[in-house]
């Protein structure tokens, strides 16, 4: 395995176990309050979904030349990256609430169960089980998709999601409850780091330009974009500090806001 | 769903919380396409642009306020649903 392939698997493996874990904690809350049937019918109609969506657009995407996908792979993934890695940055800085699996597990339990349930097929559990996997499954497409066409591997970056999600089921059911040990806000500042890098690398070279070194040149650049971002990180928190010592005020922030 | 939703459903996907890192990313490409059409390879030019935005565009969203006290205790968002951090923004909680 070479170390782009290296690199696509590992980024598709943990941006897919982050939105596995997530998706596992609202179907973990659903199934429990309700009825785990129509749960886990609404899982296996979303995966149905995204199987069919990466079926459809894989081959569509790898059939585009090479610069064409490399310009337009790349430039979402640069925005896609960028999304990420803001909120990754502001979360690690305190300026943003961090994800809670515990919490939100709670919430959507306590939502679930004030829904009466009624006779027969429970619509509300399949309802909320297909939206969560859909819409959190709709980004691991995203990736699985762009890296994979790029590399022309969609089947090895498929496979790193595949054992993502197996991964995540698997220490879910042993568990039985939200996985909330799982680093998952530093997942999520890794995966930015590396959406955010390879969409600078691809977008750059369909645009024309050639990187010094060709591929080797990836792992300097992931470097370089991890350690501005835990600059930035640092910047935030030294304008936090800086403010908190002349307001000392605990709504300072949502006062300035 | 009406076609109005739809769009917005994608821009929201694509686009997500600050519409301008996305308008960085197109010209981060654009002008690396222009300037190594002229010649040189200007590799340099799209980590420049792609990090130069980033910075600029948490200026915007820490307006000289920096982190609230403990991060933790901000308002948790719902799951699936928006939160909104310091700069009144509405984000989605990935």
């Amino acid at each position: 395995m070479s170390g782009a392939e290296l690199s696509l698997a590992i980024s598709v493996f943990l941006a897919c176990a982050v939105e596995a874990v997530e998706a596992f904690t609202i179907v973990l809350a659903v199934g429990t309050a309700r009825r785990w049937r129509a749960a886990l019918y609404g899982v296996g109609a979303a995966t149905l979904v995204l199987a069919v969506l990466i079926a459809a657009l894989g081959p569509a995407l790898t059939s585009l030349p090479l610069g064409v996908l490399r310009v337009v792979v790349g430039g979402l993934l640069l925005t896609f990256g960028l999304q990420w890695l803001r909120k990754a940055i502001l979360r690690a800085a305190g300026a943003k609430a961090k994800h809670d699996e515990e919490a939100i597990f709670a919430t959507e339990r306590a939502e679930a169960e004030s829904v009466p349930v009624t006779a027969g097929f429970d619509g509300y559990a399949f309802a909320i089980s297909f939206k969560a996997v859909l819409l959190e499954g709709l980004e691991v497409a995203f990736i699985v998709l762009t890296f994979g066409a790029n590399q022309h591997d969609v089947g090895l970056a498929a496979a790193a999601a595949a054992a993502a999600i197996l991964a995540v089921l698997g220490a879910g059911l042993a568990l039985r409850a939200p996985l909330a040990r799982v680093p998952e806000n530093g997942m999520k500042f890794v995966v930015g780091v590396l959406l955010t890098s390879f969409g600078i690398f691809w977008g750059a070279e369909g645009a024309g330009a050639n990187w010094p070194g060709g591929e080797a040149s990836l792992a300097p650049l992931v470097a370089v974009v991890a350690l501005a971002a835990l600059a930035m990180v640092a910047e935030i928190k030294a304008r936090g500090a800086a403010q908190a010592t002349v307001s000392p005020s605990p709504n300072a922030a949502e006062e300035i806001a | 769903m009406t076609p109005r939703r739809i769009v917005l459903a994608v821009w929201d996907f694509v686009v997500g919380d600050d519409w301008r890192l996305a308008l960085a990313a197109v010209v981060a490409i654009g002008l690396t396409a222009v300037v190594c059409a002229l010649g040189p390879s200007a590799w340099w030019l799209a980590p420049l642009i792609a990090l130069a935005a980033l910075r600029w565009s948490l200026r915007g969203a820490v307006p000289a306020a920096g982190p609230s006290p403990g991060g933790r205790n901000d308002p948790t968002p719902k799951a699936g649903g928006p939160a909104v951090d310091q700069s009144g923004v509405q984000s989605s909680p990935k």
